[in-house]
């Protein structure tokens, strides 16, 4: 009886892991992490996850989720909201149609795509900021080190989204 | 009949086109009113900012509560690493000063005994010691007068006594609190001074009137109006303090006490502090 009810509720949790996982990382990303005691980056593991799903596999996350949670990391993120929704729906839409623009078998691919598709979101996010308000001010270290670390821990998340996303369709079949 | 289709018509498939279009398309419609307005209401932007940060809040410290942890521990890790850092220069330093300390030790006893070779003094250190007059017999044989301090204040015989003035005599018995004082205006008093601007050294002995030169060839050679002052030659005394003032009437020489009894019935004792610091031995 009791081993049934685990095994629902670890099915539930794992059927609810792409919103659960996103949520959480999401949340996560309203503290900054201090990188050495000199400065601070903005983690964008949020960003991060919901990339990586939509990566594994779009069908996960529908859109009117991935707006809700682009505008949770605009929240804790961005001064505008609806850019990271703006951005996460093209991914989403870019994946849609077809399953090899973001994904590739070999890794590395996968990687340089993300790296090139982040810069390239972070650099319109500085433009767009910065013609927009003239009051705000980058920091370019902090800049850098947020791109750098975000392109470095993605192999991690990737991996651990990729086992969710297997664990899910293995549960489907 | 087959016939090809575009990806477009795919995406407008009627199947699709119902649910996921509209999804989407909302969505973008959405994220884009929503760019605008932020833009367009900044004020109200940050209003909602605040509120939603504020529902959000408690999930964010449930979940942030571990990094917080963590970030703390890197932070107490580095600070025990900078306190050893710390405690490592401080006990070189602490090391170095103990073997300066060790230096000026041997240079203190050094200078001790150097100075013991020289038969060199130190200049004798005292304090003052207030007291009062609580006897004063007027009687012409004896003007002696006695204080309220006494052994316990560590008066020694000898010790000057002043007034506000300057000196009034000197210690000659002393009890437990109370001590008699041998007043400089006495005749059995001899108190070797010299003039500061004449520097002529001699006596004065004490009479009714004041103060009588003694031991003096050429009283004329005192200027008049100069200050008499005590010198250590007498082994009771310091050097330097004030006994009285020289007055020429009618080419008669005379030193007038700059301090009476009568002046004030609360006197000061010098002490000094360590017998060996006296000027001479008693």
């Amino acid at each position: 009886m009791s081993l049934n009810f685990i095994n629902k509720f670890y099915t539930n949790i794992l059927l609810a892991s792409p919103f659960i996982s996103s949520f959480l990382f999401c949340i996560i990303d309203s503290s900054p992490l201090y990188f050495f005691q000199f400065d601070y980056f903005k983690s964008n593991t949020g960003l991060l996850v919901l990339y990586c799903w939509i990566c594994c596999d779009y069908k996960r996350l529908r859109p009117i989720i991935l707006l809700f949670f682009g505008i949770l990391v605009d929240l804790f993120n961005n001064i505008f909201f609806g850019f990271s929704s703006l951005f996460l729906l093209s991914i989403f839409l870019i994946q849609r149609k077809d399953n090899e623009n973001l994904y590739c078998k070999k890794f590395v691919f996968t990687w340089i795509r993300f790296g090139s598709i982040f810069l390239a979101y972070s650099l319109f996010n500085f433009i767009f900021h910065d013609l927009f308000l003239d009051e705000i001010k980058f920091d370019i270290i902090e800049f850098i080190i947020t791109i750098l670390i975000t392109v470095a821990v993605f192999p991690v998340f990737f991996m651990l989204v990729s086992k969710l996303n297997d664990k899910i369709k293995f549960y489907d079949e | 009949m087959a016939y090809s289709q575009s990806s477009f018509s795919k995406f407008l498939k009627p199947t699709f086109f119902n649910y996921s279009f509209i999804e989407i398309l909302i969505s973008f419609i959405i994220s884009i009113a929503l760019i605008i307005l932020s833009f367009n209401y900044k004020k109200e932007n940050s209003d909602v900012r605040i509120l939603l940060i504020d529902y959000f809040d408690p999930f964010s410290k449930i979940f942030i509560y571990p990094f917080n942890k963590l970030t703390e521990i890197i932070e107490q890790m580095n600070y025990i690493f900078e306190i050893k850092e710390q405690n490592k220069k401080l006990i070189s330093k602490l090391e170095n000063y103990e073997s300066q300390l060790n230096e000026l030790y041997h240079l203190e006893i050094e200078n001790h005994e150097l100075k013991n070779l020289l038969n060199l003094k130190s200049p004798p250190s005292s304090y003052k010691v207030s007291g009062r007059i609580i006897n004063d017999p007027i009687n012409f044989a004896s003007q002696n007068i006695f204080i309220d301090i006494g052994l316990d204040h560590n008066v020694k015989i000898s010790n000057p006594v002043l007034n506000q003035n300057g000196l009034i005599g000197r210690i000659i018995k002393v009890n437990k609190s109370s001590s008699e004082v041998l007043l400089l205006t006495d005749p059995k008093s001899n108190l070797p001074v010299f003039s500061l601007k004449s520097n002529l050294k001699f006596f004065v002995n004490g009479n009714l009137d004041g103060f009588g030169i003694k031991h003096l060839e050429g009283n004329n050679n005192l200027i008049n109006g100069e200050m008499i002052l005590s010198t250590n030659s007498s082994g009771y005394f310091q050097e330097g303090i004030r006994v009285g003032k020289v007055v020429k009437v009618d080419n008669k020489t005379y030193i007038k006490p700059l301090a009476r009894k009568e002046d004030s019935k609360y006197i000061k004792v010098l002490v000094y502090d360590f017998e060996k610091n006296q000027p001479f031995p008693q």
